[in-house]
């Protein structure tokens, strides 16, 4: 059955006209960037569509010291683009390659991941702690905030549409990993966690933590992140970190899994993936 | 009979390239002229009287032809189980309940010009409800003063429903009491299984609409057309030959279509209007709204003497079949019939089982028929008794299974809401098959070894199971079988082919009696008008009643086939002739003709006659298939997360007459086994409802989730059986939740008592045990 | 609203409504194969290719893909002229009751337009979002494997 109650469907050139349109219903219009959003959520109150497929945002490119990835770029195109295989050694697109399904691979768009749905998500998870900024087209033009911003001032952001995101090269020398957990292999993650680091002769110097655990669809860890500065990547640690993952992270409690299991898990997965960089750093973890 | 030309050969399925083509044609693939969709309301309450309903506004809407409730439908209380007449199922149901027993429950429908004009429409419909205390734990179903969720006086056939009770059974064979005093050993433990669903891909589907005559013709996604018909006649109060049943291509069933589920609604609207009715249910509905497997809490004790050898068991069952009864007895008749015969040695056996009402999903029927959960108790309480006394696992089952020649006096005690009939095994490789699988998975390297990878521990288990072939003296099934000019014949029959193969196997069946090529056989089945009588695609029935009818049609089309050579020939004695490679051979004379020189005579030239043959099929025996599974894991005793590595399942379902369908079989139920076992449950919240009626929360295994299954077929012959085959179909979902359970206990020493083993569950268990 | 599609190499046009979903205009016109169920994008009957691509067309709004290369599997092949695919698939057991059918073999094919030798765990990437209840995809698996091989085959019998 159709999706309900859209009765108009708009197709514009720019970015401009796009926001346009979408101020002009008043709350009663969405923007399509792959069309699952729209499809998923059937929601009644949506009255007219307006698809960006005619404004492109769907390039990889790098830019001097960035990687800017196209809100539209669907998650398949930036696992197997080589521009993006290349950002941090492929240690980004390496988490992310069996999310969810082939389907929705070829359908989810990195924009529309990063939007808050009642669910947590590997993209969004993975780009706020690998310190991604969005590009936004708002109101007052074109701006560019860190998505840690995005999400602390999301109701003041979410009538902008999203045009990209940017990752910056400085990190590329940096440690990153990213664990889940799903039911079955093609699962929406119940939690998730991701964390990148850089390490200065065995000792953490800087290093931004976000997890899919409370808040949909991520949250920043920031206590994490101060705990860890300034420690040696060592077995200590990464037991020590665990169990103050375990204790403290906030978590939601569902119907599915609960908030205690999923914090639980989330400690679990951040001493692993300190271990599994401590090993590769040779650091005899 | 010469050789073997059609059995054992893995014939292509005669279906597939229509299928991969997209040709093969569904039930919703036509469309009808003048249309009208139905959709339904579904109460949002667990227990609710319907005070007032007021359908004005609904009505009123444009494209609305009609909505029906309670106040204008046919009131005939029945059963929806799509079984046998007088169904062994209580008659508790009514099109439209005045009283609502679930959430899911169905309150109205409309019937409209479009799916979004009848959605709207259920909007407008208003509905006064009086909400009623509910029952929402089989435990409190019993219980003094709990609420009567069937007090309707026209109810029929339950045991006892003002005490929620569905039915009941009670089988005693000896005195468990009195043999468990002189066991040298003995385990108790009680075991649950969870409300889960095989969830079909095909959601159920519905058209009908009156043929030129006035007759009303339904074609549906079902496994049971003539129950329908029968069960649809009787809910619209008209005579059973005004209905027509068609069974087009079907999308799978699992049993959640041995149901009579939007069958009467739609025909009910296609009578009232006389225009094509569609309803289809959306996967919500297909898992709130349809039928799914019953939960049991399975309390199993069982004693061994000094040498280990089984003295008795005991098993004692509360299921819940859910709002309504269908299929609540005869369900819970196979938990023991199916399992308990396995330990024949047994001098004092056990069997009890209340089977009550509650205020939640109504369980139906779903592969495996009780049986996956009297194997996912037993087969772990035989374990830890194996544990108990110090011996291999596989060991303790070779000293215990049921032997050819041998029999179970629970045949004949424990029948499907009668009593049972006196089977004798006559086939049995279970020694093979325990061999052979515990070979292949390694059995004797890996056991007890709790490999260790990190926080990751290996556990190998294993399961011994038996189903069976068809109800005995219960199920029927008929064929006709009509040859045609060129040497080929058309095969009719009810034989109720959901994807199985069934008619694939049917007519390798009769090509081998025939002498020809399976594609020389056309089959046409599951139409009420043009075929004959089936009951239907349950209880493993395809091959060994379909199969047989159609075996039996063939043999008699054979003698024909002879009688007019032998006139042909002028030979007298037909005895010498054999009918092989599309001819027909005197081995006296040497002489021959062509099948299709046969027919033409027949038909065309002298003594005209058609050459055609029924036959009906009902069995005294239902041999059972037996099986060996080995399930290797790997759980992390960090997160409690499972991974199935390895699995084998070794059966022996007599002559595989086409192995390769044999082999899907197995695939496919083991696979449907694993979400049993692991993640597949039903989640309610506290007012009954279900909160993860979609596959986004309702989880079943994708093609990245599969472990490597490895069938064994070990073959032997089934006297009893066409060309010496038993069934195949449901036994291999009894294996991986006993065997998955008891590689849990191999590899970290716990065993958590509920289904499915979630990571959540299997770590808390972890933590409890330090 | 009107809306152009190229479906299977022939040019559609259809009258379609601005909510509709690609599954539903394409049940709507006729093109049976292409299956529908959850509604959800997640067990993968509706499975269609969209320039090659595959997708869910349950969650694909049939206006966003005005003039799109749609493909379904009668695009691949029919019972006088099959796919290697569709006929690997016949030919190792793959299909029981054929209703995830069609979108399994779809999803195959695009895996093999861009990997004609794809590994094992490659192929159950690839069809993942192909829900299957009947067959626990062993046969599946084994028929896209056994496929790539033949389309090899047959693409140097081709150069030969």
């Amino acid at each position: 059955m159709r999706i309900s109650g859209i009765e108009e469907c708009y197709r514009p050139d720019t970015l401009e006209e796009a926001l346009r349109i979408l101020h002009a219903h008043e709350g009663e219009a969405a923007v399509v960037g792959g069309g699952l959003g729209i499809a998923a959520a059937n929601d009644d109150n949506v009255k007219a569509l307006i698809f960006l497929d005619g404004i492109g945002l769907k390039d990889i490119t790098e830019n001097g010291n960035e990687v800017r990835i196209g809100s539209r770029v669907p998650l398949n195109e930036l696992i197997h683009s080589g521009t993006a295989k290349n950002y941090m050694g492929g240690q980004l697109t390496g988490v992310l390659k069996g999310v969810s399904t082939e389907l929705i691979r070829n359908q989810m768009t990195i924009g529309g991941a990063l939007i808050p749905d009642r669910r947590f998500s590997d993209i969004a998870t993975a780009l706020l702690a690998a310190r991604a900024d969005v590009v936004i087209f708002g109101e007052n033009g074109q701006s560019r905030i860190s998505l840690d911003d995005f999400y602390g001032r999301f109701e003041a952001v979410k009538g902008a549409i999203i045009k990209g995101i940017c990752l910056n090269k400085d990190y590329s020398s940096y440690n990153f990993g990213m664990e889940r957990f799903v039911r079955t292999a093609t699962d929406s993650p119940l939690v998730n966690i991701a964390i990148m680091f850089k390490t200065e002769g065995n000792v953490i110097r800087d290093v931004s933590i976000a997890a899919g655990c409370g808040k949909s669809p991520t949250e920043r860890f920031g206590e994490g992140e101060d705990f860890l500065r300034g420690r040696s990547l060592d077995e200590k640690t990464a037991g020590e970190f665990s169990a103050y993952v375990e204790q403290n992270l906030n978590a939601s409690d569902d119907y599915r899994i609960s908030g205690e299991y999923r914090r639980h898990l989330a400690g679990v997965f951040a001493g692993r993936i300190l271990r599994r960089a401590g090993v590769k750093d040779g650091s005899g973890l | 009979m010469t050789g073997r030309r059609s059995i054992g050969i893995n014939e292509e399925k005669r279906d597939a390239m229509s299928l991969v083509t997209g040709q093969a044609v569904f039930t919703d693939d036509i469309s009808l002229d003048n249309m009208l969709h139905i959709k339904m309301m579904y109460s949002p309450y667990p227990h609710a009287l319907i005070e007032e309903i007021d359908t004005s506004k609904a009505e009123a809407y444009p494209g609305v032809a009609m909505v029906l409730t309670n106040k204008n439908t046919p009131r005939v209380i029945h059963t929806t189980a799509g079984q046998g007449w007088p169904e062994p199922s209580p008659y508790d149901s009514y099109m439209f309940n005045g009283k609502m027993r679930f959430v899911g429950d169905r309150v109205a429908a409309v019937a409209a010009d479009s799916e979004e004009a009848a959605c709207e429409a259920l909007k407008l419909i208003d509905v006064k409800y009086k909400i009623l205390p509910a029952v929402l734990d089989a435990h409190d179903a019993m219980k003094e003063n709990a609420p009567v969720i069937h007090d309707e006086p026209e109810i029929t056939g339950a045991y006892d429903p003002k005490r929620n009770i569905a039915a009941k059974i009670e089988m005693k064979v000896g005195d468990v009491g009195e043999e468990f005093k002189k066991s040298a050993y003995t385990v108790e433990d009680t075991i649950s299984t969870q409300y889960m669903q095989i969830t079909p891909i095909e959601p159920h589907v519905t058209i009908t609409c009156l043929d030129e005559y006035g007759r009303i013709v339904i074609r549906t996604s079902t496994q049971v057309p003539f129950h329908v018909r029968r069960i649809v006649a009787q809910v619209l109060e008209i005579p059973v030959k005004n209905v027509r049943v068609i069974k087009p291509r079907t999308g799978g069933g699992f049993g959640t279509k041995q149901e009579i589920i939007l069958e009467d609604v739609c025909a009910y609207v296609t009578l009232k209007t006389g225009r094509p009715a569609r309803a289809i249910c959306s996967r919500k509905e297909e898992l709130m709204s349809t039928r799914t497997r019953h939960p049991m809490e399975i309390t199993v004790k069982i004693g061994a003497d000094r040498g280990g050898i089984v003295n008795a068991v005991s098993m004692h069952v509360l299921s819940n079949t859910g709002a309504y009864g269908s299929h609540g007895l005869t369900v819970a008749s196979n938990t023991g019939s199916k399992s308990l015969p396995l330990y024949n040695k047994a001098k004092a056996i056990e069997y009890m089982a209340d089977i009550v009402y509650t205020n939640l999903p109504v369980s139906g029927a779903n592969r495996g028929y009780g049986a996956p959960q009297a194997y996912a108790a037993l087969e772990q309480v035989t374990d830890e008794l194996a544990y108990k006394m110090g011996m291999d696992p596989v060991e303790f089952r070779r000293k215990n299974h049921i032997r050819e020649g041998e029999t179970s006096p629970v045949f004949k005690a424990l029948g499907e809401g009668k009593e049972g009939v006196e089977q004798i095994i006559r086939s049995c490789a279970m020694d093979e098959l325990l061999d052979r699988g515990a070979k292949e998975i390694g059995w004797h390297e890996k056991h007890g070894e709790h490999i260790r990878n990190g926080s990751k521990v290996r556990g190998i288990g294993m399961a011994m199971l038996m189903q069976g072939s068809a109800i005995a003296m219960v199920d029927m099934g008929a064929a006709t079988l009509k040859m045609n000019e060129d040497g080929s014949f058309n095969l009719l029959y009810g034989g109720t082919d959901l994807g199985t193969g069934l008619d694939t196997v049917a007519s390798q069946i009769v090509a081998e009696t025939l002498g020809v090529r399976p594609e020389d056989i056309i089959v046409y089945a599951s139409d009420t008008d043009l075929t004959p009588f089936d009951v239907g695609a349950y209880a493993s029935s395809g091959l060994y009643i379909s199969g047989s009818a159609a075996w039996k049609a063939a043999m008699s089309v054979r003698e024909q086939i002879i009688d007019v050579a032998k006139e042909m020939l002028g030979e007298i004695d037909g005895k010498d002739f054999v009918l092989e490679g599309g001819r027909v051979i005197s081995r006296s004379s040497g002489k021959s003709l062509s099948l299709s020189e046969i027919a033409c005579n027949s038909l065309y030239v002298d003594n005209l006659h058609q050459i055609i043959a029924s036959a009906s099929m009902v069995s005294p025996y239902s041999p059972p298939p037996f099986a060996a599974h080995f399930a290797e894991i790997e759980v992390d005793e960090e997160t409690g997360i499972i991974k199935p590595i390895k699995y084998v399942a070794a059966m022996d379902c007599g002559q595989a007459i086409n192995p390769e369908l044999v082999k899907g079989q197995v695939y496919g139920a083991v696979s449907e086994g694993l979400g049993y076992a692991l993640t597949e449950e039903y989640i309610f919240d506290k007012s009954g409802k279900m909160l993860n009626g979609s596959f986004a929360d309702y989880k079943i295994f994708s093609a990245r989730d599969m472990p490597e299954i490895v069938p064994i077929l070990a073959e032997t012959y089934e006297p009893t059986g066409p060309y010496g085959a038993k069934s195949a179909a449901e036994i291999n979902i009894n294996g991986p939740a006993p065997a998955i359970a008891n590689a849990l206990y191999d590899a970290l020493g716990i065993r958590i008592k509920d289904f499915p083993l979630t990571p959540e569950k299997v770590l808390r268990e972890i933590k409890r045990k330090r | 609203m009107e809306a152009v599609y190229r479906i299977n190499g022939k040019e559609k046009r259809f009258d379609i409504s601005p909510g509709d979903r690609l599954l539903d205009v394409l049940k709507d016109n006729g093109y049976m194969e292409v299956k529908g169920d959850c509604y959800e994008g997640l067990c993968g009957a509706c499975t269609v290719l969209i320039d090659n691509i595959p997708y869910a067309s349950c969650m694909v709004p049939a206006a966003g893909v005005c003039g799109a290369k749609i493909t379904t599997v009668k695009g691949l092949g029919d019972i006088t002229n099959p796919h290697l695919i569709q006929q690997a698939f016949v030919k190792y057991g793959a299909v029981q009751c054929g209703y995830c059918t069609p979108g399994q073999i779809l999803s195959a094919y695009a895996l093999l337009l861009r990997d004609p030798d794809p590994s094992e765990e490659d192929i159950r990437m690839a069809l993942d979002g192909n829900l299957c209840r009947c067959s626990g995809y062993a046969q599946q698996v084994a028929a896209v494997k056994m496929a790539a091989e033949m389309m090899r085959e047959a693409e140097n019998d081709d150069r030969a």
